[in-house]
């Protein structure tokens, strides 16, 4: 490929990549991935507090997402699917670390490996918010993190965990419980 | 996204503890969009992750059919493979100015060395182009390239025009 149609692929819409790629062409697939990678890895480390869990989950997903791009139906949307493609992975990886009999657990402090530089770099009610989301139970976290950043349905939540849509209501509770006591300053 | 499950999050109610209750969670929600796009900012570049992944895929990238090419007998046959060939085509269509392929496939009795082969291509192109003239290109380049690539009589080559774009823009 010359410089120039390289510079056109670099700068094609999402939709017409996604078409490109799901029709088996590596390098469409590859804009897409370097294009979407950061949303990906972001949301991947908010579900696993991991960067070598959430780089593994990210590396599973485009995977996973090469495979499944030709049943995608709606190109145009291929950010946000391959955001669920990602959280799907992430929340694998969490069930295997922590597996789901703690997920009525009230309240048990996670193990975090918060990047040193995220509390002093994130100041105020997202500083706060962020050191909130790593003090709830893993599964928790993960409903929170599934419903209000991934905007995934409580049904889909329940699937991915392996439980009920009444289970993930009470984790869900609990978790904007923990998180609006938290926040409670920044009103 | 919402289903039948979480009708409450939909409503607002007049008692007033609810209302608090929802503003908390909407504000929550909207906090929780700002620190994953703070996240996704400040997210580190995984070069290294996606190179790993997309050699992997191009080592596994599916080789299609044989293409036989005429004039040579089955004990040493030429072939050029399927995958390959739509590969070139996509390359040549791409190099016409203001194109860009989304889809790309042969067409023809590609078992068969003396069939004609043809290719069906949807592209989208630059808005301030003659559509007309710009598929006329890529007709006249993906010919060219099958009868270089195979050796073959060329067949109908279909050019679908998907959607125009601004260059240098997403679009």
């Amino acid at each position: 490929m010359g410089q120039s149609a390289r510079d056109r692929l670099a700068a094609a819409s999402d939709e017409l990549l996604a078409v490109r790629a799901a029709d088996g062409d590596v390098d469409a697939f590859e804009v897409l991935a370097r294009r979407h990678q950061r949303l990906m890895r972001a949301y991947a480390w908010r579900l696993t507090s991991s960067d070598a869990d959430a780089d593994d989950a990210v590396q599973n997903a485009l995977v996973l997402a090469w495979q499944r791009l030709p049943t995608l139906r709606e190109p145009a949307a291929v950010r946000g699917w391959l955001m669920r493609v990602v959280g799907r992975c992430a929340t694998d990886m969490v069930r295997r670390r922590h597996p789901m009999d703690d997920i009525d657990v009230v309240s048990e402090p996670a193990t975090a490996d918060l990047q040193p530089d995220d509390r002093a770099e994130l100041s105020g009610a997202l500083g706060s918010l962020a050191e909130a989301l790593e003090t709830l139970p893993p599964t928790q976290r993960v409903c929170w993190v599934l419903r209000e950043m991934g905007g995934e349905s409580y049904r889909d939540i329940a699937e991915q965990l392996g439980t009920n849509v009444s289970t993930v209501r009470g984790a869900l509770a609990r978790a904007r419980a923990t998180l609006t006591t938290a926040m409670e300053g920044w009103r | 996204m919402t289903g039948p499950e979480e009708p409450a999050e939909q409503q607002l109610t007049p008692d007033p503890d609810r209302r608090r209750a929802e503003r908390a969670e909407q504000r929550l929600r909207e906090l929780g969009q700002q620190l994953l796009e703070h996240d996704e900012r400040r997210s580190p570049d995984l070069a290294g992750v996606i190179e790993a992944v997309t050699g992997q895929i191009r080592r596994e990238a599916r080789a299609g059919r044989d293409v036989p090419m005429p004039g040579t007998d089955d004990v040493d046959r030429l072939v050029v493979t399927e995958g390959a060939l739509r590969g070139r085509l996509r390359e040549v269509a791409d190099d016409v100015p203001g194109v860009v392929v989304a889809r790309c496939a042969v067409q023809g009795d590609l078992d068969d060395p003396g069939a004609r082969i043809g290719a069906r291509l949807a592209i989208s192109v630059a808005w301030s182009l003659r559509l007309s003239e710009v598929a006329g290109h890529v007709r006249e380049r993906v010919r060219a390239e099958l009868v270089a690539q195979t050796g073959r009589p060329p067949g109908e080559i279909d050019v679908e025009v998907l959607d125009l774009h601004a260059f240098g823009e997403q679009a």
